[in-house]
């Protein structure tokens, strides 16, 4: 099965999308930025989730941080928020982060876009 | 607020009468009398005070009621939210224990979860409580309104501005709430019932399994029971070695019908042989004797030795006739014998043939029988399936319910926030009744309060309400960050 790390603060939020994951991936929590980059040094992750608003790291920042990782330099990266103002969107891209994630998202088009970039 | 202070000023001028009439006339009155008057005088005036403070104060003390009317509200969503979490939570160990296919911990987790029901009640309950505090403010308001209006103070225009603006921050902020609650009440209906008919459905599913597994069960493994495939097992067994039986008891009939033929067929190359041989010899001995006597008849009287030997040939003839003849009796008896034998034979055949016959049928229903119980299994084994996938759908259709109870639970969350600030901040506008209002700063309260709402909120449906409510007071919709439309947007 392949591997996501989900990266958000937030407890709730991290129960809402493992539910929608748990059947199809093997989801790898972490409540802040530094957990999930000490787990992706130990797991090989396939894809990671992150929240945009953490209390340590943004999730923008946090991707520029594994993508340094050479296993990680192409993996996909989704960000979770409900934001949409174009220069945060701009600086995601140019992070490297492949999409951004509304997170009370349907679970069909959540998985639909796992599945094409995994 | 006029009466009051007429009343008030009447007072006064009621006190200090009768306080100059006592200083003026004091030498007049008696020493109990005088007592008397004093007594009246602190009596007035304790009265006096009294009502002042509790005229003034009346209006104060409903909007501290009021205000610890909110903190109770704010403490009970506390508990609602706890509450909620441990819903969460043992849907989740209820998910979760499905998917791991823990069996014992999913029947567990399933009576936690089917007992917890009273969610909808408790909010409805704060809905109602938010309900009441506002119907009290507007109380509160309406009855500063008309004192404001009976008073010819001069301040009483920057009191009732001051006033507005703590029961518009009030109405304002308790509306917001009351919205937020009513969109997660309307979330719990939405998610409660799929979900407790989808429970529902599990349960009865998975309890008919069990009680149907519970009688298959017994019917394989009772004793006593026709589809026990022990029985049907041992009793091939049994069948096989009485079939051995009648294989060997054919096989041995059959080597002895054989000998008996062979006897029979040796006794009868044996008898034509002979009887070829007497024929012969009886020919022979009958030429001789034909020849004898032609030649007693040429001889004459010397002839007549030869005419004696002649006839006694005849008699060896006739003698050897008579065996001839003796032995085909035996001939006759030999084939009534074979066709005895035969007959036998055919008749130990028959009852052989009934037996195996018999057998067959035996082995018939025995394999009837194991078709049957084959039959039964595969019907076990496509209900099992068919409960599987049961499971499965209604899992699948109770996940989205879930994820709706997720989302409520973060609008509580929210919510609870939410009125956190909502409590400090009129804590804060109480402090602002002396500074006077206008009409910027009416918008300037409302503002800040959605702005700090606009940066707590992450549900679509509250970004909704908001956007509603922004629309509603014709606020400027770029000092709030607008939030993405659609759930996935890849690069």
């Amino acid at each position: 099965m392949k591997k996501i790390l989900l990266a958000d603060d937030s407890v709730i939020s991290r129960n809402l999308i493992k539910t929608l994951l748990i059947r199809n991936y093997e989801v790898i929590e972490s409540e802040n930025a530094n957990e999930a980059l000490s787990k992706s040094k130990i797991n090989e992750i396939d894809l990671f989730l992150l929240d945009l608003n953490m209390p340590d790291m943004d999730g923008i920042t946090l991707s520029k941080e594994i993508k340094k990782d050479p296993r990680y330099s192409k993996k996909p990266i989704l960000i979770l928020t409900s934001e949409v103002r174009d220069e945060k969107k701009q600086e995601g891209k140019d992070a490297g982060v492949t999409g951004w994630i509304v997170k009370d998202v349907d679970q069909e088009k959540l998985l639909d876009a796992i599945n094409r970039i995994i | 607020m006029k009466n009051i202070k007429f009343i008030n000023i009447l007072i006064i001028i009621f006190f200090f009468t009768i306080f100059f009439i006592y200083f003026l006339y004091e030498d007049r009155f008696d020493y109990i009398i005088k007592k008397i008057y004093i007594l009246a005088l602190f009596c007035f005036l304790f009265l006096f005070f009294v009502y002042f403070i509790l005229k003034n104060n009346s209006d104060k003390i409903k909007v501290g009621e009021n205000l610890s009317r909110i903190n109770e509200l704010f403490i009970y969503s506390d508990k609602l939210l706890n509450e909620f979490y441990d819903f969460y939570d043992k849907s989740i160990s209820f998910s979760t224990s499905f998917h791991n296919e823990n069996k014992e911990e999913y029947k567990k987790n399933f009576d936690r979860l089917y007992n917890s029901s009273d969610l909808f009640d408790k909010l409805n309950e704060l809905y109602n409580k938010v309900d009441d505090l506002i119907a009290s403010v507007r109380n509160v308001e309406l009855n500063f309104n008309d004192n404001l209006k009976k008073s010819d103070n001069n301040d009483a225009d920057d009191i009732n501005n001051n006033l507005d603006k703590i029961v518009l921050n009030f109405k304002f902020n308790s509306e917001i709430t009351v919205e937020l609650i009513k969109s997660i009440i309307s979330n719990i209906v939405k998610s409660s019932n799929p979900l407790s008919e989808g429970i529902y459905k599990i349960k009865l599913t998975v309890n008919n399994f069990l009680d149907n597994i519970s009688k298959w069960k017994d019917e394989f493994t009772n004793e006593k029971n026709e589809k026990n495939f022990n029985k049907i097992i041992v009793k091939y067994s049994e069948q096989s070695d009485e079939f051995k039986k009648i294989v060997f008891m054919i096989n041995d009939k059959f080597s002895n019908l054989e000998k008996s033929l062979n006897v029979i067929v040796k006794m009868f190359v044996e008898i034509n042989k002979n009887t070829l041989m007497i024929h012969e010899i009886s020919e022979k001995i009958r030429l001789l004797s034909i020849n004898s006597s032609i030649e007693a008849s040429r001889a004459g009287e010397a002839g007549r030795g030869f005419k004696i030997v002649s006839e006694e040939i005849k008699k060896l003839s006739n003698e050897t006739q008579h065996i001839v003849d003796s032995i085909l009796p035996n001939i006759n008896e030999s084939k009534s014998m074979a066709a005895r034998i035969l007959a036998n034979f055919e008749i130990e055949c028959n009852e052989i043939i009934d037996k195996v016959n018999n057998q067959k049928d035996e082995f018939n229903l025995f394999y009837q029988r194991l078709s049957d119980y084959y039959n039964d299994l595969n019907s076990i084994l496509a209900s099992v399936s068919d409960v599987i996938n049961q499971i499965n759908e209604n899992t699948n259709k109770i996940i989205p319910t879930f994820q709706m109870s997720n989302l409520t639970i973060q609008e509580l969350e929210n919510l609870d926030k939410i009125m956190i600030k909502f409590l400090e901040s009129n804590k804060d506008h109480m402090e602002l009744i002396i500074k006077s209002v206008n009409e910027e700063k009416k918008i300037e309260i409302l503002e800040n309060t959605l702005g700090f709402i606009n940066k707590i909120i992450t549900t679509k449906s509250e970004v909704e309400l908001l956007n509603k409510i922004i629309e509603k007071f014709n606020l400027d919709k770029n000092r709030f960050v607008m939030k993405s439309d659609k759930d996935v947007e890849l690069f």
